[in-house]
């Protein structure tokens, strides 16, 4: 498409770029440098147009009427000069063309240097505003107001005292310290709870000598009253305040606890207190290259007080996969639709969890229709790796094997296949045999428009293949997919997280079919105390060495070892040996297995 | 590595062998969990609730189409039942007046696409009006129900085993009246049934009428058609969590059948274990439950 033309859409906020029905086909990046260096120029040329003008028109103006009232003043050119220069700089309309010289070097400084794309001020601020409104159109659609739940609660050794809120305390997540009437307490970590009181605090006594941060009193029994959400002023205040605070924090971040791994994905706490994780798409090998020019442009950029209206989420659209507008009738229908890591509830409300467990980074959906036909929904998962692809593939493995992209399923309707990063998914309301020709060639066509394979997880290389029941295999990371296939303990007992690679399968031993679980953790020693916490609380019994197996109700057996950063379970066995066995061949190619 | 909290943690051993989770493991037929003596699953002989189930063969055609006409045939012949009166109107009358303002909660998920089908909302408007609740004072909504302004609910859910929740009824089915959806997703969906007892909530469900026309038995979180069966079934009582029992122990079966095995529903639906020894919403003891089948028996699974 015609640059000139895409250069407009980079003035718009990151937000309703995102939803444009072409976004995927802008150079945003180019065009954003265009229409700031364009913007740059203009100004600066109304500037000196401007100038030239104001200049001799107000100084002549403010002189006649200072001749009016003192007929024998004489000024000099100087001071003449000086007048004209101060009429200039104090009017609103220089300001104004000043401003938006100023932000079109920014912008085009920032597009060049940095990748990001910063929209225009006028428009963010009514974006902002927009937003505003329904921040204010959510107030009333609040949880109950009812009071805090205050209770005691044994964590470990520690006993912690855990505050369930209705509504958010948001300065305790500076983790300030608590005064509750003489009694002081550390706030010492907030989690997502559920139902009426989302909000969860667990707080500690201070111990003696421990330094008091930022006192705040508190009492449960306090009169309730509504807040209202920040507005437009108080989020720009937050914003700077955030930079000043924080200034090696990403441009448009939002504080995160979880340690930043390049590799794997932080997945987004749904509910309460959605963690964002900024992501910037880069290419692989250029990431640390990137990633300092984009620290050194963010703190230019910070510098110029312009971060204020950067980009909310940094995205891949030009990564993002194209469509085909028609399949076989089948003409794309309505907006495309394009969901983060932050809107994937408002794709799914109660399913986004599944794709957040993995290390999701985009959907782009899209629907076709064809007169007198079922309509067909065209899904595209962007994940960060191969393996999270293959991993969200494997979730649901119902159906019958097709030659359409990597490992392609299809039932009923259902087209499903992974490859390279993009897990892909196509449905249609009812299924006919048209509908099925266009299901795999919509599918096909997408397929080949996504150059490489993806590699899998090398996980899998541990997994020994005599009697590998092949479909049941499952990858995954955190205890909400462990429990969809086999639920293991509603308490994470493994401490399965983002950072921890899984794999489930299932053997045919003669009539028994014993699953395995091996997963991976990041550091040495968690694979010793995640076995150690399994043995007692499911298998009842303190490990005496590195393994440890038990019969259990059915006469059926379960147990594991660890070894290094692994750690290997059955259930199910038939046998003690069988068990037994399994694990040893799963942990002697593990030996040669680096996930 | 952080500390784990082993008081807390309920496993699947416990759940297995229902040390955990009441008795809802008898609910889906898991070994070790038939008490013997305390009489036989959905055929309580003192009940303390009652569910009646009606199917047709009719109901769903082979290409999945509904038949609104046998589906209304099917509604009247369960509150029929139900009520233990002899004409439709009679026992729409038990449990609603004509100044009633009604709110029918259905379900419709558009990014699952397993919906209330139209022919029972309109099967239950119809007898609503029908006995003398005028037209404007009947609402019919997934989300923005002003249930703050009616005076009687009924709770209109479908079937679906749910990837976080276990399976979702009509329990779940209140879930819009909250201001915040996900955050019932944590903790096993264990707080689902305090959506029940909301003050604009609390005491207004007259009746539950589920949709269990095309219930969904797979692991979602979106469907897959192989996932979806034609049960050809309508499910009436007032106790949520008796309901759901049931309709938890059809699907747990009908999974069973599909893989030839025991496919666990999973995660353990805590939410309706929840609803009854916490929110004492109902009962979820199947020996508690009295059933009545009606219709066609085909695959009836319970």
């Amino acid at each position: 498409m015609d640059l000139s033309l895409w250069t407009i859409p980079s003035l718009l906020p990151a937000s309703w770029r995102a939803n444009l029905p072409w976004a995927e086909s802008i150079r945003w990046r180019r065009a954003a440098f265009v229409s700031g260096a364009l913007e740059a120029c203009a100004s600066l040329c109304a500037l000196v147009v401007w100038y030239s003008y104001s200049v001799t028109h107000h100084t002549g103006v403010l002189l006649s009427l200072a001749l009016r009232a003192h007929p024998d003043l004489s000024p000099g050119p100087q001071r003449l000069g000086l007048i004209g220069f101060i009429s200039v700089a104090l009017n609103v309309v220089t300001w104004v063309t000043c401003w938006f010289w100023f932000e079109g070097v920014v912008r085009a400084f920032g597009a060049a240097f940095t990748g990001e794309i910063v929209g225009t001020l006028p428009l963010w601020i009514i974006d902002q505003s927009y937003r505003a409104v329904s921040r204010w159109n959510r107030n009333r659609r609040r949880l109950p107001l009812v009071p805090d739940e205050v209770t005691w609660r044994k964590e470990g050794q520690v006993e912690v005292l855990r505050v369930m809120s209705c509504r958010p305390k948001t300065t305790w997540k500076n983790r300030p310290t608590i005064r509750i009437k003489e009694e002081f307490f550390q706030v010492d970590k907030s989690i997502p709870g559920s139902g009426i009181r989302p909000y969860v605090y667990h707080l500690r006594r201070l111990q003696p000598g421990e330094i008091i941060r930022g006192l705040e009193n508190y009492d449960p029994q306090a009169p309730l009253h509504e807040t209202r959400e920040d507005g437009v002023l108080v989020l720009i205040y937050r914003a700077l305040r955030k930079r000043k605070a924080h200034p090696s924090l990403p441009a448009c971040g939002v504080y995160s606890d979880v340690p930043s791994n390049p590799n794997w994905g932080i997945p987004a706490k749904p509910g309460i207190q959605t963690q964002a994780r900024i992501r910037t798409a880069q290419p692989g090998g250029e990431q640390a290259q990137d990633r300092l020019v984009g620290e050194l442009s963010r703190a230019f950029l910070i510098l110029l007080g312009l971060s204020l209206f950067a980009p909310e989420v940094a995205c891949a659209d030009e990564n993002m996969l194209r469509l085909p507008q028609e399949v076989q009738g089948w003409k794309a229908d309505g907006q495309d639709k394009v969901f983060t890591r932050q809107t994937i509830f408002d794709y799914m409300d109660g399913g986004g969890e599944i794709y957040l467990a993995y290390d999701f980074q985009k959907l782009l959906a899209r629907e076709y229709a064809r007169p007198d036909a079922p309509r067909i929904v065209a899904e595209v998962y962007q994940m960060a790796s191969s393996s999270d692809a293959y991993g969200v593939f494997t979730h649901d493995r119902d159906g019958q094997p097709i030659a359409v992209g990597q490992m392609g399923l299809y039932s009923a309707g259902l087209l499903r296949f992974w490859k390279d990063t993009f897990f892909v998914r196509l449905q249609a309301e009812d299924e006919t045999p048209e509908v099925k020709t266009a299901l795999m060639t919509l599918g096909n066509g997408i397929a080949l428009g996504i150059p490489q394979e993806g590699k899998k997880p090398s996980l899998l290389m541990a997994l020994p293949s005599q009697g590998l029941i092949e479909p049941s295999v499952h990858y995954f990371h955190t205890s909400v997919s462990l429990n969809i296939h086999y639920f293991l303990d509603d308490s994470n007992l493994l401490d399965l997280n983002s950072r921890t690679e899984a794999i489930l399968a299932r053997y045919q031993q003669g009539s028994d079919k014993p699953y395995l679980l091996i997963v991976c953790y990041p550091r040495p020693g968690d694979a010793q105390a995640a076995f150690a916490q399994f043995s007692k609380a499911y298998l009842r019994e303190t490990p005496m060495g590195n393994a440890a197996f038990r019969k259990l109700e059915k006469g059926q057996f379960a147990g594991g070892r660890w070894q290094e950063r692994a750690l290997l379970l059955v259930f199910e066995a038939g046998s003690r040996e069988s068990a037994e066995k399994l694990v040893d061949l799963a942990a002697s190619q593990m030996k040669g297995v680096t996930p | 590595m952080s500390r784990h909290d082993e008081s807390n943690t309920v496993t699947r051993r416990d759940f297995l062998r229902g040390a955990a989770y009441g008795s809802l493991g008898l609910a889906m037929g898991l070994e070790g969990l038939a008490r013997a003596g305390q009489g036989s699953a959905f055929a309580a002989e003192k009940p303390l609730a009652e569910v009646v189930l009606v199917r047709n063969e009719a109901a769903v055609d082979a290409g999945h189409q509904v038949n609104s006409v046998v589906v209304a045939e099917m509604l009247d012949t369960a509150m029929k039942t139900f009520s233990g009166e002899n004409e439709s109107a009679k026992a729409w009358q038990r449990y609603f007046h004509p100044q009633d303002k009604v709110g029918i909660k259905y379900t419709r998920c558009s990014w699952h696409r397993i919906h209330v089908n139209q022919a029972v909302l309109d099967a239950i408007t119809d007898r609503l009006i029908t006995i003398g609740v005028a037209k404007s004072r009947v609402t019919a909504n997934d989300s923005g129900l002003p249930v703050k302004d009616c005076t009687a609910l009924i709770n209109v859910p479908t079937v679906k085993v749910h990837a976080l929740t276990g399976i979702a009824v009509s329990i779940k089915n209140y879930i819009n009246f909250t201001g915040n959806r996900s955050s019932y997703h944590f903790d096993g969906s264990s707080k689902l049934a305090e959506t029940w007892l909301l003050p604009e909530v609390k005491g207004k469900t007259r009746l539950i009428v589920v949709d269990m026309l095309r219930p969904y038995f797979g692991p979602g979180p979106q469907i897959n058609p192989l996932h979806q069966w034609d049960y050809k079934a309508i499910l009436i009582g007032t106790d949520p969590v008796a309901i759901d029992t049931v309709c938890l122990s059809i699907c747990q079966k009908k999974r069973n059948l599909f893989k030839g095995e025991e496919w666990l529903i999973t995660p353990p639906p805590r939410s309706i274990a929840a609803a009854d020894s916490v929110y004492h919403l109902g009962t979820s003891d199947p020996t508690k439950i009295k059933l009545t089948r009606l219709g066609w028996e085909n695959e009836q699974l319970i």
